[in-house]
């Protein structure tokens, strides 16, 4: 028997695959032009940060130099354009929703920048974004927004869900809400407006509700307080999990779990859906720490999560009554 | 780190017109084709999505330390993309699974550093073959693929692709050399890619 060359073989193999396909003449023009409108906002986000280089650079030389090198660095000050303010992106989206700006209404989509100014409603659909480094917000149904700047919006109507990755992890956020501005000391918490009456219910940390007069009113785990003009409701003890909280991780950004551990993604789970790890032994929540995991988990919903990386990992995992159960003991 | 791409990043930071045009010119056609093995919708769609993911990657382009090839963190990126769509069209039939998901395969033909050792999935029709072919020459750099296919696809002599690569002749035979190198090791990794496609 003979074998052709490699030469041939891989010939023979290009000429059965055939021409790549290829993107549309108006596809491709549509994506340039896309292409390169965020590229050059790419280089005007980045122009601050290059002129605070220069500055620092301008200002060392100055010293040496004296005046002349002082007016070269207040003539770049002077020549540079201000950035926009992009204060938010959307990270996932579910269902549809709109951005109006200033020049007009626009359909809202997955990575698209928000600049302060804008409103965002949604009918039937929920939205993620995300602020800053850590800081995620959720939009529920039904709901208008309106982002003020970097760290204020406003609630118009509707309800919102935030988590700002910890204490402290970034600058709080500012929400207004028709009674008065509801700030975060590093929490999970949803605000709803409807009417007249706005709910602040708080999952994990603090929350300060400023009104317009008095002395701002604290609001911890497990509290809810309603607002209604000078009535003012709450309840205590309330559950960190439940259908009251669902919505927010079912719009929830996805996590990578590729070559991450067991525990980081328990973690992860834990944290979206207000529940607690409970552990069947010290030495298993150690090994957690080892065991890594490949592939996505994309597209599936909690439970379907549990099911698959308990399959995967061989260890046992259930939520039950707002307990991660892992290694068994939920029954 | 990959100094070519982590290269060409840097000229795109620095506002090099010509470095975007590189940038665009290579990597769209290679997100479509990426898009398109995965989403079981219209060519329009995946247009929007590839356009998506190269807006987004533009944008976050500070993001990039060139740790990974340029064309594997487009694809992550891509793969954002592509959940945050499944998610908006539930209706939307079940992606395929694809080899060159598979991270261990990825992460070979992404470095292209992959000896044969590796144990393929069977190939199981000249459509899966075919849909390696073309993964194959979508991970090779792009001089690569370009070469191949102007020698083995449109018959070109090496006179002609060195005229139209601006490459001389010695030049455009080492750098066929190459690329048949390379597409023997990327393509071995994959469904039907087995050593044993390559002979009849």
């Amino acid at each position: 028997m003979t074998h052709p060359d490699p030469e041939t073989s891989i010939e023979r193999l290009i000429k059965l695959a055939g021409e790549r396909d290829l993107p549309s003449p108006e596809g491709m023009e549509r994506a340039r032009q896309a292409a390169h409108e965020s590229w050059n906002r790419m280089l005007e986000e980045r122009a601050p940060a290059a002129r605070r280089s220069r500055v620092k650079t301008m200002l060392g030389f100055a010293i040496a130099a004296g005046f002349a090198a002082l007016a070269v660095f207040t003539w770049t000050q002077r020549a540079a354009p201000p950035a926009p303010e992009f204060v938010a992106r959307i990270a996932t989206l579910t269902g549809g929703a709109s951005l109006r700006e200033e020049h007009g209404e626009i359909i809202a989509r997955v990575a698209l920048p928000i600049r302060a100014g804008t409103t965002l409603s949604t009918s039937e659909g929920r939205v993620a974004l995300t602020f800053g480094d850590s800081l995620s917000l959720r939009i529920d149904r039904q709901t208008r927004l309106r982002f003020d700047g970097r760290h204020q919006v406003t609630l118009l109507e509707g309800a919102l869900y935030v988590d700002s990755g910890g204490i402290n992890a970034v600058p709080a956020l500012r929400i207004e809400t028709p009674a008065g501005v509801v700030r975060h000391v590093g929490t999970q918490f949803q605000v709803q407006v409807s009417g007249n009456t706005t709910r602040v219910r708080v999952r994990e940390g603090r929350v300060l509700l400023e009104r317009a007069s008095g002395a701002p009113t604290d609001i911890a785990a497990g509290d809810e307080l309603r607002v209604a003009g000078s009535d003012l409701r709450w309840q205590h003890g309330l559950p960190s999990f439940g259908a009251d909280w669902e919505w927010s991780a079912l719009i929830a950004p996805p996590l990578e779990i590729e070559n991450r551990p067991l525990a980081e993604f328990l973690a992860w789970t834990a944290r979206e859906h207000g529940w607690q790890v409970q552990y069947s032994n010290e030495s298993l929540q150690h090994r957690t720490l080892d065991i890594r995991l490949h592939g996505s988990l994309d597209q599936l919903d909690s439970a379907a999560m549990l099911e698959r990386v308990a399959l995967v990992t061989g260890v046992n995992l259930e939520a039950r009554e707002g307990v991660l159960w892992v290694g068994g003991g939920a029954r | 780190m990959n100094e070519i791409d982590h290269e060409l990043v840097g000229r795109l930071v620095r506002g090099e017109r010509r470095a975007f045009d590189e940038f665009f010119n290579e990597y769209y056609p290679k997100l479509y084709r990426f898009v398109k093995r995965r989403l079981p919708s219209d060519s329009a769609t995946c247009e929007d999505v590839a356009q998506a993911t190269l807006c987004r990657a533009l944008e976050s382009l500070h993001g990039y330390r060139g740790e990974a090839a340029l064309m594997t963190w487009l694809c992550t990126i891509c793969r954002r993309e592509l959940s945050a769509r499944w998610r908006e069209n539930q209706g939307w039939a079940v992606a395929p699974a694809l080899a060159e998901d598979d991270p261990e395969i990825r992460a070979a033909l992404e470095s292209l550093l992959a000896s044969e050792q590796g144990d393929p999935l069977l190939a199981t029709s000249r459509e899966q073959v075919r849909e390696s072919i073309l993964t194959a020459l979508d991970y090779l750099p792009a001089p690569y693929a370009e070469i191949l296919e102007c020698k083995y696809l449109r018959d070109m002599s090496i006179t002609e692709i060195a005229r139209q690569m601006g490459r001389s002749p010695k030049a455009t035979e080492s750098l066929l050399t190459r690329a048949r190198d390379a597409f023997r090791e990327a393509f071995a990794l994959l469904p039907g890619g087995a050593p044993g496609a390559l002979t009849p």
